[in-house]
């Protein structure tokens, strides 16, 4: 965990500078001498800032106890967290270009395959059911269509 | 009593009475489902109360208003999702007694008790305190709501679990994220990089959704890898609380009750703020400290009670003054109009059986909403019994719809998807889902207050300590921010003396 | 996967888009609008304001035209930007309508929004609440040149409330500095109307120019007056309040919401819309909707609610540039 409040602590600051600059355009305080635009953000980039150097400096102080706390982040396990990942990153574009129905028909069973189900029987059923209720709570329940093809947007 | 009568006769015809549980079935599955928001389900059923005669179509909007704060937990405690935003803290203790003590009946029981006396404790309230409740609504002022703000904010400390300072770091981003978009107090434009998307800020319930629930389907996804096959049958333990949990808790409920109607009142205020207050007063005070975010049943009942008595609490200035207490109510408020019925202190002369029969109802509401949950639990339980593998891709697929219905928008969920990558790094890393979403929530309250209160004061300071109310809660949340920093040191400073 | 199930895939998607293709490409203007539901867009969040309104005005619009199923839905995102922009790039077949309100005619010049009034075909506008100067009962002042005349020897220290910087309320603030040469301390409550009526209630704020309909509680309590609103004729709600245009200032500002459909949609689908619409106003069932919540509805169809928007555009264009957000 050590090593990871580190580089937390580095994003951190980073965004932290990046809120400030930002911020940098719009007034820290306006004529009127009431707070512009740029306080509220600048204030919240520098106490982040603050934060992650505090984050640093306590990781170093207690570097035996941080050291303890296990970060795994490569496993099989792990693995089959980035499959499904990647699995609902092309589900977001697949909705976008194909409409929500049938990337859902596409992604869901690749879902539940990645998830261990053997039984092609249990994928058809499911993806079916799930599919038919929510067609029917959405778009005839609660009138909300979901994304169409895009070809006929 | 004539009047009393008459209120009951309202309420009880079969079509009042009828719609009223159709509404709070509604309401439950409304809001069981994440990306289905109360004000959502409440404008859509609003056309149908042109068909109710009077009050009848109030109670149906009252039934949806108590069944969806309540139905959130559902799927808050079973898979650490809250369907509202409400339902935001009871994830904390909720979803580990359910899962980590395998105890989700217990949580479920625990979960409908409390919410059921938070919101008849608020309807108790609303019939014999509202107008003296609703003066309390009118005195806060844009300090009161910053200094309130501040004290919501100071609750990250609670709720940052392992490490308060990422905790902080984690509001901080939160807070941030709120200021995307039109800024209000200036009208200027910040941090939209020229996207008209982001011209109305992130959406908040898509990120609610990404957080919580689709880093839990992440979760899920690596921790049941090595699970075996068969999973044993959850055992439904009880369904109605026990007597010893509901002694240890009730000093907890009833504090988080008065917390919620509070708050409730004060207008533009709501259940999340109601419950995250509450769950952290109740950490405060409690003796079991220790064992808050491991299913500790004083942490679980608090943010019930409190988001249910936001109910009662926000009917209070509505139907006083005519000032809604929160987005549900604001639309309540215009199907009382339309029925001819004008909020204000002239109602309670006027029209005091259609008031006394909303009182009724709000209570009634309350306690069928009660019986509903008590006798689902088994049913909602067996939810925790599907296997992993079928219930994973369903829960995958329904974030996508919530995400998307919620606005309309696809690219809500994209950011859907991205908060969801977030949040399953993040909570390896002992971040908390809590405190960011508090920063968002928070985020424009205490800003927008506080320059606002400035604007008011043409730039002094002191507006923030002359208004007592104010200067109190800045206080209590300056205690609140430092206690983790100074307590430890205070305290090993003691211990110091002691040995010497 | 196997084949029987990419074969059942495949089948089902066709199945699919043989179904949406039916369904759009029969659609003809004479059978309008018997071929679907009418998607209309509304810019802004369930329960608020302008989707009430909008609701309220399908709700009754759907009995006085033939066969029409109005589904309402709400696209709040962008400020409610990006909802007006879909409306007015959707299908000009007539089956995808929108609301537009008075944002469309200020975010232009805000750089705010990348379409104006002109891309759109007008139906009715339902609402065009006009903005009422508002102050609390026992306020030393009882005319709106007593207000001005206190203004003027409390420069500077008058509170008036307004629902954000830049948007529609403190637009007619500064209209009103402009107009009669006084100095407002203008107070932002960005969340809406409602949390303004709580400060006038609790005396935070001195005086507010907004819609009155989110204080009618309050006035018909005795809490709140209304000094004048900013309309062209007199309110039904308050017939005792002067119109500015009376008392001899020529001020008009009203926060309007719109049905419109894109740019180029037929002619004969246009007129049979605004045709129901024009006959709302027989039903005083539809009227006393908008009364009871203390709205004042109007009932612009056609050319007049396009002149309207035409007009509201100008003015904001010539106010805004004036207007100095620093």
């Amino acid at each position: 965990m050590k090593k990871w409040n580190y580089v937390v602590s580095a994003v951190m600051t980073i965004l932290g500078i990046a809120m400030i600059v930002m911020s940098l355009p719009f007034k820290f305080f306006l004529s009127s001498g009431d707070p512009g635009p740029g306080f509220w953000p600048t204030l919240l980039g520098s106490a982040l800032v603050v934060c992650s150097i505090l984050l640093a400096v306590m990781s170093t102080i207690s570097a035996a106890k941080e050291e303890e706390k296990e970060v795994i982040f490569s496993s099989p396990a792990h693995t089959r967290v980035y499959k499904m990942m990647a699995v609902a990153v092309l589900f977001c574009v697949a909705m976008y270009v194909f409409g929500f129905y049938i990337a859902m028909m596409i992604f869901m069973p690749l879902a539940m395959k990645l998830m261990g189900t053997e039984s092609d029987k249990t994928i058809t059923i499911t993806t079916f059911c799930t599919l038919v209720a929510i067609f029917v709570a959405f778009q005839i329940g609660l009138k909300t269509s979901l994304p169409a093809p895009i070809f006929w947007r | 009593m004539d009047v009393i009568m008459q209120a009951l006769s309202n309420v009880f015809t079969p079509l009042n009475f009828g719609g009223m549980v159709f509404g709070i079935f509604m309401g439950i599955i409304i809001g069981a489902l994440p990306g289905l928001s109360v004000n959502m389900g409440i404008a859509l059923l609003f056309p149908l109360t042109f068909s109710f005669q009077g009050v009848g179509g109030i109670l149906m909007l009252l039934g949806i208003y108590c069944g969806a704060i309540y139905g959130g937990s559902i799927s808050a405690i079973l898979l650490n999702t809250p369907g509202t935003p409400a339902s935001a803290a009871t994830t904390l203790e909720g979803y580990p007694m359910a899962v980590k003590h395998g105890q989700p009946g217990r949580a479920l029981g625990l979960s409908t008790y409390a919410s059921m006396f938070g919101g008849i404790f608020s309807a108790i309230c609303l019939m014999f305190l509202a107008p003296k409740l609703a003066n309390i609504a009118v005195q806060f002022s844009k300090p009161e709501y910053f200094a309130l703000a501040v004290f919501g904010i100071s609750i990250i400390t609670s709720v940052s679990g392992k490490s308060v300072t990422k905790g902080l770091m984690g509001g901080l981003i939160g807070l941030f994220i709120a200021t995307i978009g039109i800024d209000s107090m200036s009208g200027k434009i910040r941090f939209t990089g020229g996207s008209s998307y982001l011209l109305g800020g992130l959406s908040f319930i898509p990120i609610l959704i990404g957080l919580f629930a689709f880093s839990q389907v992440l979760l899920t996804v690596e921790e049941s890898f090595h699970e075996q096959k068969k999973i044993e049958k959850v055992k439904i333990d009880r369904v109605l609380p026990s007597l010893a949990d509901l002694k240890a808790t009730f000093i907890s409920t009833f504090r988080s009750s008065i917390i919620g109607t509070f708050i409730g009142c004060v207008p533009g205020t709501g259940g999340d703020i109601a419950s995250f207050i509450s769950y952290d007063q109740s950490k405060k005070w409690s003796k079991h400290k220790d064992n808050f975010g491991n299913g500790e049943p004083e942490g679980l009942v608090a943010p019930e009670a409190g988001k249910n008595a936001v109910s009662g609490g926000a009917l209070i200035p509505m139907l006083t003054l005519g000032i809604p207490g929160d987005g549900a109510t604001a639309i309540m408020l215009g199907a009382l109009m339309v029925q001819g019925m004008q909020p204000g202190p002239l109602l309670f002369v006027e029209q005091a059986p259609q008031v006394y029969s909303i009182f009724l109802g709000l209570l009634l509401a309350n306690i069928v909403m009660g019986l509903f949950g008590f006798s689902l639990i088994r049913v909602f339980t067996k939810v925790m019994n599907i296997p992993k593998n079928i219930l994973v891709p369903i829960i995958f697929t329904l974030t996508f719809v919530g995400a998307y219905a919620y606005n309309n928008s696809v690219i809500d969920v994209f950011v859907m998807v991205a908060f969801g990558f977030i949040g399953y790094f993040i909570n390896k890393l002992e971040f908390s889902n809590s405190a960011i979403v508090i920063g968002i929530i928070l985020g424009s309250l205490a800003e927008t207050n506080f320059r606002g209160a400035l604007m008011m004061s043409e730039g002094s300071f002191s507006i923030f300590v002359t208004h007592p109310v104010c200067l109190v809660f800045l206080l209590i949340s300056a205690g609140s921010l430092l206690s983790p920093i100074f307590g430890p040191m205070v305290k090993k400073i003691f211990e110091r003396r002691k040995v010497a | 996967m196997s084949k029987k199930y990419i074969a059942l895939l495949i089948a089902v998607s066709v199945l699919i888009l043989a179904v949406y293709g039916y369904v759009s490409a029969g659609s003809k203007v004479e059978n309008y609008p018997n071929d679907g539901d009418v998607t209309v867009i509304i810019p802004k969040s369930p329960g608020g304001g302008t989707d009430i309104a909008a609701r309220g005005l399908l709700q009754f619009l759907r009995e006085e035209i033939d066969g029409v199923n109005f589904v309402a839905t709400n696209k709040p995102e962008g400020g409610g930007v990006t909802g007006m922009v879909t409306t007015a790039n959707a299908n000009t077949d007539g089956y995808t309508l929108g609301m537009v309100t008075v944002e469309l005619g200020m975010y232009p010049h805000q750089d705010k929004c990348p379409i104006t009034y002109e891309e759109f075909a007008t139906i009715c506008a339902p609402i065009a609440s006009p903005a009422a100067l508002i102050v609390a009962a026992d306020a030393p002042y009882n005319t709106v040149d007593e207000f001005v005349a206190y203004c003027n020897e409390h420069s500077g220290e008058v509170q008036v409330g307004n629902s954000g910087t830049g948007a529609i309320w403190h637009v007619a603030a500064v209209a009103f500095e402009k107009e009669f040469g006084v100095s407002f301390r203008h107070v932002p409550y960005p969340s809406g109307t409602s949390d303004i009526a709580a400060a006038l209630a609790g005396k935070h704020i001195d005086a507010t120019l907004a819609d009155p309909s989110g204080f009618k509680s309050q006035v018909s309590a005795g809490n709140l007056k209304i000094l004048g609103v900013m309309s062209d004729t007199k309110m039904q709600l308050y017939p005792d309040v002067p119109t500015f245009k009376e008392l001899g200032y020529d001020m008009i500002i009203r926060a309007w919401a719109a049905l419109v459909a894109p740019k180029d949609t037929p002619e004969e689908i246009l007129h049979k819309l605004r045709e129901g619409a024009a006959r709302l106003f027989e039903n005083q069932e539809y009227i006393d909707y908008f009364l009871n919540q203390g709205i004042e509805p109007v009932n612009i169809v056609g050319e007049d609610c396009y002149q309207m928007m035409k007009e509201d555009h100008e003015m904001y264009g010539e106010l805004l540039s004036t207007m100095d957000l620093e």
